[in-house]
């Protein structure tokens, strides 16, 4: 039984060495050629004096080396930390001062920018080697040990890193394994960034059932459609926005996409046209809704095809694992009742990298039992079954395109952009996107342009409102239910 | 500046492209992405030009880099065009 993250290689690579362990648009590996491929990173790291619990940080697009580096990297014992390459310079910084990496892998231009924000040395992908028959990078790593620190936007108005242990990733690895059944004889297609969980997951979930992962960059989203034929995908994990994307090219191919049998769907709601869509265009498929926060990787699976029971619910907790539903003073409120989410169990990480202050206050230590209690700041209710149904949150936080984002986050980084004085964010409501109002002396579309610099494309707000002034409340904070209240007026757009 | 496409690949381009202002020339060489393609952009493009110009593309021409600038993305439909 597998209880480091590259053991479930290692056990993988024994039991199947000459299977397809791993497919990129340059090619694919065996499950033993990834093997070698992986303790050549973890030799390669050796070498550049990578010591166990140091960061190794990669800011890479999804691709074969990936995941052999982040194998090599826990076989050495170091902590791995993946960058989204859509994370701007000005999050950027704050991530490399934070992660305090020994040696960061970048790639192209990238590395240019990467070098300039620390003192690690960093390598380009292409520096990677390719294979190494020798165990000599493999050091001792215990279960408790840090594998992974997965940065995530949230209440802070800079990103922050959940601490995941081995121990923790193995359990909910399996746990998310028994309820979606990822078999052997699986291709699974993954287009989300490794740098979300969710994406990362899918390597550690294909590994551990000794299938085949397909992997396909998030530039390459046009190709889904050929990939799923060509390579006869038959799981495939989205977000709503994706399975979108999905859907119109399904509707111009024309050809059969019968081998799909699973949809995976977290990272928001699932609107019922998108899955009756995706039920029409993959008459195969089942899809298996599913709901999580980085803070303990997954906490609900919905058996699939459940929601054909059970509409807008997002599951029952994993197995070994509680998932209760709070009053606002922490006490268990019965099924039917809205509260906020609360989580126990293995699965829950190891707090805040750097970050006691709010670490204490999602992570809550039980001072008699010792049991910790996360936090997820969500609200919703259990029906009498265990089936979960989220109904959102009371803080600014939300997801769109599938990727977790704060009007803090955004509003910090509208007022870093020259000239703007204050800044306040509408998250999107009633099926509206989020908009974004701003006190400066520049136009709209320059502020989205320069906004467009410092945060991901998702996280830019479609519309932008320049005021002389924002309108304040009594206790002078910006009053944002009266800029909700106005008219619309015109504005400049930054999406179409 | 002369472009070799016509105005209706202009026109979808633009509508594709929120980062590029009204002033600023669309050339061969811009860099789509820098300017606001995103994947969902890509794929409207991609119906809107299919459509417009009454051509399928196939498989291999479904690659990022068809997508990068205005020019790979004119050469890829002229050349469906005189196919």
């Amino acid at each position: 039984m597998a209880e480091l993250l590259h053991d479930l290689l290692t056990e993988a690579a024994a039991r199947r060495p000459a299977a397809t362990a791993v497919r990129d648009a340059d090619g694919a590996w065996t499950y033993a050629e990834l093997d070698r491929a992986a303790d050549a990173c973890a030799a390669w790291l050796a070498d550049r004096d990578v010591r166990p619990g140091d960061r190794v940080l990669a800011r890479l697009g999804n691709s074969r080396p990936f995941v052999a580096l982040l194998f090599g990297a826990l076989r050495a014992g170091a902590v791995f930390v993946p960058v989204g390459t859509a994370m701007k310079r000005f999050h950027l910084a704050r991530v490399m001062a934070d992660a305090e990496p020994s040696l960061v892998v970048a790639e192209g231009a990238d590395t240019g920018l990467l070098t300039e924000l620390g003192t690690a040395p960093v390598h380009d992908l292409a520096e990677l080697p390719d294979a190494d028959a020798a165990h000599r990078g493999r050091v001792p790593v215990r279960a408790d040990d840090l594998a992974l620190l997965m940065y995530t936007s949230g209440s802070t108005s800079m990103p922050k890193a959940v601490m995941t242990p081995h121990r923790a990733a193995v359990f909910v690895t399996g746990a998310i394994a028994e309820r979606l059944g990822y078999r052997a004889q699986d291709v699974v297609l993954n287009a989300i960034p490794f740098s979300f969980d969710y994406g990362l997951y899918q390597i550690f979930l294909t590994v551990a059932a000794g299938a085949e992962l397909v992997v396909s960059r998030t530039d390459s989203h046009v190709g889904l459609m050929t990939l799923l034929h060509r390579h006869a995908v038959t799981v495939f994990p989205v977000v709503p926005s994706l399975a979108e994307l999905v859907l119109r090219l399904a509707a111009r191919d024309g050809r059969q996409a019968s081998t799909v049998r699973l949809f995976t769907s977290t990272g928001a709601a699932f609107n019922r046209p998108v899955i009756d869509g995706l039920r029409a265009a993959f008459p195969g498929a089942r899809i298996a809704p599913m709901y999580g926060t980085t803070e303990c990787k997954r906490i609900t699976v919905l058996e699939p095809d459940g929601d054909l029971d059970r509409p807008h619910s997002v599951g029952r907790a994993l197995t070994g694992t509680q998932v209760l539903v709070l009053d606002d003073a922490g006490r268990p409120l019965p099924p039917g009742a809205t509260g906020e989410i609360a989580v126990r169990g293995p699965h829950v990480m190891a707090g805040y990298w750097r970050a006691p202050g709010i670490t204490g206050e999602r992570f809550r230590t039980d001072p008699r039992t010792g049991t910790v209690t996360l936090h997820t700041g969500d609200y919703g209710r259990l029906d009498a079954d265990g089936h979960l149904y989220v109904e959102g949150r009371r803080d600014d936080l939300f997801k769109r395109r599938g990727v977790r984002m704060s009007a803090l986050e955004i509003e910090a980084a509208a007022l870093d952009v020259p000239g703007v004085r204050a800044a306040a964010l509408l998250p999107p409501a009633d099926g509206a996107d989020m908009v974004l109002y701003v006190a400066a002396g520049r136009p709209a579309a320059e502020v989205l342009a320069l906004l467009a610099e410092r945060l991901e494309p998702a996280k830019v707000p479609p519309v932008c409102h320049v005021r002389a002034e924002l309108p304040l409340t009594p206790n002078g904070k910006t009053d944002k239910k009266a800029l909700a209240a106005e008219p619309p007026a015109p504005a400049a757009r930054s999406a179409a | 500046m002369t472009v070799p496409w016509d105005e209706a690949f202009e026109k979808i381009l633009r509508d594709a492209l929120p980062l590029l202002t009204e002033d600023c020339a669309l050339g061969s060489d811009t860099c789509l992405s820098d300017h606001g393609l995103d994947s969902m952009a890509t794929i409207d493009t991609l119906l809107r030009l299919e459509q417009q110009y009454e051509v399928s593309f196939p498989d291999e021409y479904l690659v990022s880099d068809t997508f990068r600038t205005p020019g790979s993305l004119w050469a890829a439909v002229a050349g469906l065009r005189a196919a």
